[in-house]
């Protein structure tokens, strides 16, 4: 067992394994002069794991980073919790300028509604959205159905019998994709995955017989690939002879806006340097370049724009939650 | 042919070799540390990578790769401490080598074993990626439930002699893998309203506290000076050729089942070391040996989870689809060089790809010779008195834990479960199975509630699985180990008896 004089050596060792931490944690100055804002590197959190498509955009944005801000973000990856673990640790965290975060709408008012998360969506202010990538509905090569309006109509006739795949439980695709089936009053058995790369997959092995997320998952199997339809207000460049939901006769239109978050009580200085920094970003077509090559839809919204639109969102899914109990 | 040949070249020049040397010797040393993964390394170094341009960036990442894999045996064999769920088994034999003064046969065993397990692994990906991506399409929900199955039931092996403490150790990691969110409803459960639970409990810090932890504190707590005598083999290479030759169908198979297993899209190495080292056993003239040394665990774990670095690759190089978290982090690098990796890669970009299959092959032969070196300074460990070592652990143990979660919590996750390892260390309950719970519990629960939502559309859920010939064939396969186990025990339970009889006459 533990004997006092081992005690005392462990603690002792310890110790001093502290004091080193301690002394080689760099000194930081303030930094907070308007004129020299940002003056250190930028902590960057990515709510989800490495490699994902948020840390895929904030990569791109991040090779502008450095022109625009003087130095290049430090990627800090927290996932869990649908992203609302990261989050929440920003909305927590000292509004000191030096962390930031990437995270989507509409789940960041969707999972305080849903209950998943738990901290105060005013504790963070929203920067710009610098893309909105709407939802498709994809389906395997050799699959019998060739809209969405086909599948449906298939689904009408064997109630239960088709299996749809939604990208990920409780987020914005999967509220609207209720919603649609409540309204066009259709039963089909509905399978949850968690994430696009592994609803990618199985719809490519045919596990079910269509699925909704984001395109960028299936650009390099676009081959194998059938689109049913865009969930969007219009139809994607990449995609440009598939037509959207609303044009197929079933009004559906739901998307991720990809969006850049500070907490909130940051100086007013740091915070406009920090929009007027992301909006010039955006504003440099190499920039949207880049983002249309991995799969994604430049879209600009300024951070009131973003709230406008939450809120706008928040009544509606109110009443889907009501009617879905989801 | 002739592309890989010029792939070759474009990777045999004297700077991409340096840049890839000193990434095999980082990748080591981070895969040794416990707590540092090779996901953590590999996008640390991608802004580095992206400076280097395609080639040699990408080549700079899959050797971190390789290599970081490899290193997780180092600290499973010399400190019981798994730093990734995939070296789990190499612990189960390496440590009681380290402690029989044999950890340097045990460190190269599991060097040859990887770069072995490792070329394997990378043939297979050059040679078949494009079909075997679509080949691992055919694995969905139910597959991966029997999957996981398949890997529980190695609890049966690992824990020989007390079948129903390792079933009451794996219950409880089953039990903890249900903390967090409903993988397919998302309503979150057994939190306790504790916020940071609903990720789960994170298996790298509760790894370390299971393992690592609760070994530190046996090390301080143990009389003798040094965890366990080291002393160097005379001609251990002969020995090692020796049991290398003996055991050259345990290393195929599981090179085999390290390869197909890494194809699938989010089954990881874990699944891969485990049922491997469960296969190997099983097969084995002396199943009693596994568990209390056996050189053949070693070689079927390492072997498998090497030859799993390469094969993770084929469905993001076929398909665009990464099959695990690393895989991911190799895709974005990818795409940010401005490659689409998927179906039109070999027709778009067949320079660079097979470029960076080639620094693959390469990666392995600079394991092996980084590698073998650098064994012989991670053996003197064992040197450093216990009194030292043992705070040293404690102390990688905190900050490994800090850095797989960025939070405090990722620390008291460790502590929590270090203490639960300590304390189930002295009651004699294995660790090992509560560990197989913690790691194959969320896939396995994953892959059944997907299931029972796909089976909704079919009239019954027998008539579901049994439509299904990968099903069938794994239920079978799990039967197969139950039963196989059971044999095993009860035969060396009558070998010792005999012994008994005989030391009592």
């Amino acid at each position: 067992m533990f004997t006092p004089a081992k005690l005392i050596r462990l603690f002792v060792t310890l110790g001093v394994f502290a004091l080193l931490i301690l002394l080689i944690k760099p000194f930081t100055g303030d930094g907070n002069l308007i004129d020299s804002y940002p003056a250190k590197p930028i902590k960057f959190i990515v709510p989800f794991k490495p490699g994902g498509g948020s840390d895929r955009i904030a990569r791109v944005l991040d090779k502008f980073t450095e022109a625009e801000f003087g130095s290049a973000f430090v990627f800090v990856y927290k996932p869990g919790g649908g992203g609302h673990l990261g989050l929440r640790f920003l909305a927590n965290s000292k509004p000191d300028g030096y962390l930031l975060a990437t995270y989507n709408t509409p789940d960041l008012v969707l999972g305080h509604m849903t209950g998943i998360a738990n901290y105060n969506v005013d504790d963070l202010s929203i920067l710009g959205q610098v893309a909105f990538d709407p939802n498709v509905f994809s389906t395997s090569l050799d699959s019998p159905f060739n809209s969405m309006k086909e599948f449906l109509d298939e689904a009408r006739k064997q109630p239960g019998k088709l299996r749809l795949g939604i990208s990920q439980p409780k987020g914005g695709n999967h509220l609207a994709t209720l919603a649609m089936l409540e309204e066009q009053k259709i039963d089909v058995s509905v399978v949850i995955f968690s994430g696009g790369t592994e609803m990618a997959s199985a719809v490519l092995g045919k596990q079910v017989d269509a699925g909704i997320g984001g395109l960028a998952p299936f650009l390099g199997s676009m081959e194998q690939t059938k689109f049913l339809a865009v969930s969007g207000a219009n139809r994607m460049s990449k995609i440009p002879n598939v037509p959207t939901m609303t044009e197929q006769g079933i009004p559906m239109n739901s998307g991720t806006g990809r969006v850049f978050l500070a907490p909130a009580g940051l100086e007013t200085f740091q915070v406009e340097r920090l929009k007027q920094g992301l909006e010039n970003i955006f504003n440099n077509e190499a920039f949207q370049e880049e983002l249309r090559k991995i799969g994604n839809a430049p879209a600009w919204m300024s951070g009131d724009e973003v709230t406008a639109y939450l809120k706008d969102f928040e009544v509606k899914a109110q009443q889907v939650l009501e009617k879905t109990g989801l | 042919m002739d592309l890989l040949f010029s792939g070759f070249s474009d990777i045999l020049n004297p700077q991409t070799l340096l840049i890839m040397g000193l990434a095999i010797a980082g990748g080591i040393v981070v895969g040794t540390l416990p707590g540092l993964s090779s996901v953590m390394a590999i996008s640390l170094m991608l802004p580095i990578a992206y400076a280097f341009g395609p080639v040699t960036g990408l080549a700079m990442l899959g050797a971190i790769y390789t290599a970081a894999l490899y290193g997780g045996a180092n600290s499973a064999i010399l400190l019981n401490t798994p730093g990734t769920p995939s070296s789990l088994p190499t612990a189960f034999d390496g440590f009681p080598l380290t402690r029989q003064g044999k950890a340097n046969r045990a460190l190269y065993a599991a060097l040859f074993a990887s770069v072995l397990g490792g070329l394997f692994g990378t043939v297979v990906l050059i040679v078949a990626f494009e079909p075997l991506a679509n080949l691992s399409l055919k694995f969905g929900p139910p597959e991966f439930f029997w999957l996981s199955c398949l890997g529980l039931c190695a609890v049966a092996a690992i824990s020989e002699g007390q079948v129903l403490r390792g079933l009451l150790s794996a219950c409880l990691g089953l039990l903890i893998a249900l903390i967090g969110q409903d993988p397919v409803s998302g309503d979150v459960r057994f939190t306790f309203g504790i916020y940071p639970l609903i990720s789960g409990v994170e298996v790298i810090p509760a790894l370390l506290g299971l393992f690592s932890l609760s070994q530190a504190m046996k090390i301080l707590e143990a009389k003798g000076s040094h965890i366990a005598p080291y002393q160097s083999e005379p001609n251990l290479m002969g020995t090692l050729m020796v049991k290398f030759r003996s055991a050259w169908s345990v290393l195929l198979r599981s090179s085999i089942v390290g390869s197909i297993i890494g194809i699938l899209p989010g089954a990881g190495g874990a699944i891969a070391s485990i049922i491997a080292y469960n296969e190997a056993r099983r097969t084995s003239k002396e199943p009693g040996k596994f568990g209390k040394g056996a050189v053949e665990g070693i070689i079927a774990s390492e072997s498998a989870n090497n030859s799993q670095v390469s094969s993770s690759l084929v469905p993001m190089m076929g398909l665009g689809i990464p099959g695990n978290v690393n895989a991911a982090v190799i895709m974005g690098a990818l795409m940010s060089f401005g490659i689409q990796p998927g179906m039109g890669l070999l027709t778009n970009s067949s320079d660079i790809a097979y470029a960076f299959m080639a620094s693959l092959v390469v990666s392995n032969f600079l394991l092996l010779g980084i590698g073998y070196y650098m064994v012989k300074l991670t053996a003197r460990v064992l040197l450093i008195p216990s009194n030292y070592l043992g705070p040293a652990v404690i102390a990688l143990c905190i900050v490994g834990a800090y850095a797989a979660t960025y939070d405090i919590y990722g620390v008291w996750v460790m502590f929590g479960t270090g203490l639960l390892g300590y304390v189930m260390l002295r009651v004699g309950i294995p660790i090992g199975p509560l560990a197989l719970g913690l790691v194959l519990g969320p896939i396995a629960e994953k892959g059944l509630a997907q299931s029972l939502q796909m089976a909704e559309s079919e009239s019954s859920l027998l008539s579901f699985i049994l439509s299904r010939p990968i099903s069938v064939a794994l239920i079978l396969l799990c039967a197969v180990a139950l039963f196989a186990a059971l044999y095993v025990e009860k035969k060396t339970r009558q070998a010792e008896g005999r012994k008994e009889e005989i030391a009592s006459e």
